[in-house]
């Protein structure tokens, strides 16, 4: 120690020094103390079991794991707030917590922001997580919120609707109005007065647009009003809107979904794994079919929800079948001609050589395959020449039915959708 | 008046007299001790009382946690008031400030001579538990090392070391402290 050191030294323990001058004790206040520390004293004398130690002793301190946790490393000057336990609670907390809040966060976004699939996926995973009908129906309808609230904030920032969006609106109503089918009334109208709900807003939304119009908003406004009306139907006959809801939307299927400017114009109930069904204006008048019984013939061919119904007993085991009719009829038909089918333009030639339709592919909010319309031999021709009997979808961009009305064309063969 | 020995071992026995002893021999200097470092004699008092309790409570255990009474005293006493700074990390100057009249000083080196402990006790408090209290031990209680040492149960070695940090932290806070008051 330098000279200049002792000389700081002292100076600091002169400064201290200031502390020496303590007072006198008050001795009333002593000799109290001294009193009570006696009989403290005898008090304890007397006692069989003295009191445990103030301070535990370190022999039976419950220390032994934490010992063992330090021991893991041994390295001196460790830095204490960074230890092993202390990693695994940080990774922890990233894993599950920072995993949470992103998916809290996605919540918020809209189909135009990178969080958006992460906010499906939750609601995917939500719904696989729901154990009963009743919870699935009503998270379904509140995903169906979901998705009608993402096109408000979308109309609200001047951005255009996405076909995906409605979409998956459609497969929630779809899956929504399916699990209705095998419930109580009471679902019925919960999806009932929720459907009116959201068509007031959709229509709010339509009114806000000042101009032109947005022609996904459209089809939506059109799907629910389509849905609205499937739900006054069950009103009046409940059982069969059971029967047709339970087929048409069997769960974990998608639906196809038809454009706003092919709402079908027949409502016609096809219900039935007819193989597909004709777009255009059915008369039951002018359905004859022609059958053999011959052959099994059917396949479920693509559900074209609201669409035209398949021919009944049209199904004749392959051959070129030309359906005469649509309408309300049950069972498999291996397809249907687009357009507006007359008695005299169908006339389904049979020869009962061999089963019909295969399993047209659904299509999620797309065109639906052509189902049933390779029915044994059958010739198809689909309009414009690009859609088959395997369901193809047609040309994206002519979103209108290409077949012309006497056009043969099997498997209810849907204009794909852009 | 028992010898070292003897007053042990008629401690550890709770004989009055010899507790008695120890209380009129310690107490006074555990209550300037206690003062030094709280500033309050109410608190010096209260850290005195709970001290000798705690000591018979050690003694009626039989545990032999006691084998050296001024060492053992100095130790729980220093432990009550780390407690008590870690209970008001933020110390609290009483608006009630203890102002007794010195006959031997003017009022206004009085005032001086009070902010000056309180700017040295603040600065104490700044320190770690086992600085403070080799420091206090050494300069204000005028202990040797080996007093220390077993007072603290540490090494000659490492009581030396912690008297040579804890000076250096003190001249840093005092002089921080000047500086925020400048």
């Amino acid at each position: 120690m330098n000279g200049l050191e002792a000389h700081l030294e002292d100076e600091l323990i002169d400064r201290i020094a200031v502390l020496r001058n303590a007072p006198d004790r008050d001795p009333l206040k002593a000799a109290a103390g001294k009193v009570g520390y006696l009989e403290q004293a005898s008090y304890l004398s007397r006692m069989k079991d003295p009191p445990l130690a103030v301070s535990i002793q370190p022999a039976v301190r419950h220390n032994g794991w934490i010992s063992h946790v330090h021991s893991l490393s041994k390295r001196k000057e460790q830095y204490s707030m960074f230890t092993v336990m202390t990693t695994v609670m940080v990774l922890v907390a990233l894993m599950f917590g920072g995993g949470g809040a992103t998916v809290y966060a996605s919540q918020a976004s809209l189909p135009d922001q990178a969080l958006y699939p992460l906010k499906t996926a939750s609601e995917d995973f939500r719904l696989s997580l729901a154990g009963n009908s009743q919870t699935r129906l009503e998270l379904l309808l509140e995903f169906t919120d979901h998705r009608i609230s993402e096109f408000a904030a979308l109309k609200a920032a001047g951005e255009p609707a996405p076909q995906e969006t409605a979409d998956r609106l459609q497969a929630e109503y779809g899956l929504a109005l399916q699990l209705a089918a095998g419930m109580d009334d009471a679902s019925h109208a919960l999806i009932r007065n929720r459907l009116q709900d959201q068509e007031r807003i959709m229509q709010m939304l339509q009114d806000s647009i000042r101009s032109g119009s947005d022609p996904v908003l459209e089809q939506v406004q059109a799907m629910i009003r389509r849905h609205l009306a499937d739900l006054e139907q069950g009103v009046q006959d409940p059982e069969t809107f059971r029967r047709r809801m339970q087929f048409e939307y069997r769960e974990g299927q998608p639906m196809p979904l038809l454009p706003a400017s092919q709402t079908p114009q027949c409502t016609g109930n096809s219900y039935g794994p007819g193989p597909g069904a004709a777009l255009g204006t059915p008369s039951c008048a002018e359905c004859t079919p022609v059958q053999d019984g011959t052959g099994p013939g059917p396949g479920p061919g693509p559900l074209q929800y609201g669409g035209t119904p398949a021919a009944p007993g049209c199904q004749g085991a392959g051959g070129e079948v030309e359906p005469q009719c649509t309408g309300n009829s049950y069972g498999p038909g291996p397809g249907a001609a687009l357009g507006t089918p007359s008695c005299a333009e169908c006339t389904p030639v049979q020869d009962g050589t061999g089963p019909g339709p295969g399993p047209g592919p659904l299509q999620y909010g797309g065109t639906p395959a052509a189902p049933g319309g390779q029915g044994a031999g059958g010739e198809v021709t689909p309009p414009g020449g690009q859609e088959s009997g395997g369901g193809q979808p047609s040309d994206p961009g002519n979103p209108q039915p290409t077949a012309e009305p006497g056009g043969e064309q099997y498997g209810g063969g849907q204009p794909g959708r852009p | 008046m028992f010898p070292d020995d003897l007053l042990l071992e008629r401690l550890h026995c709770l004989d009055k007299q010899a507790l008695a002893e120890v209380y009129d021999r310690h107490s006074p200097e555990l209550f300037r001790y206690a003062w030094r470092m709280l500033g309050d004699s109410d608190l010096a008092e209260e850290c005195v009382a709970e001290t000798f309790s705690r000591f018979l409570q050690a003694l009626a255990r039989q545990n032999g946690a006691v084998r050296s009474v001024r060492p053992y005293l100095y130790r729980v006493a220093h432990n009550w008031i780390t407690d008590y700074y870690r209970r008001n990390s933020q110390l609290i100057l009483p608006l009630d400030v203890e102002m007794r009249a010195d006959c031997r000083l003017e009022p206004h080196q009085e005032v001086d001579l009070k902010l000056e402990q309180e700017e040295v006790r603040r600065a104490l408090a700044g320190l770690t538990a086992d600085q403070r209290q080799v420091i206090v031990l050494r300069y204000l209680e005028d202990w040797q090392f080996e007093e220390i040492s077993h007072a603290i149960g540490k090494p000659i070695g490492a009581v030396k070391a912690l008297q040579h940090r804890g000076l250096c932290a003190l001249r840093r806070l005092l002089v921080k402290h000047l500086e925020v008051i400048e």
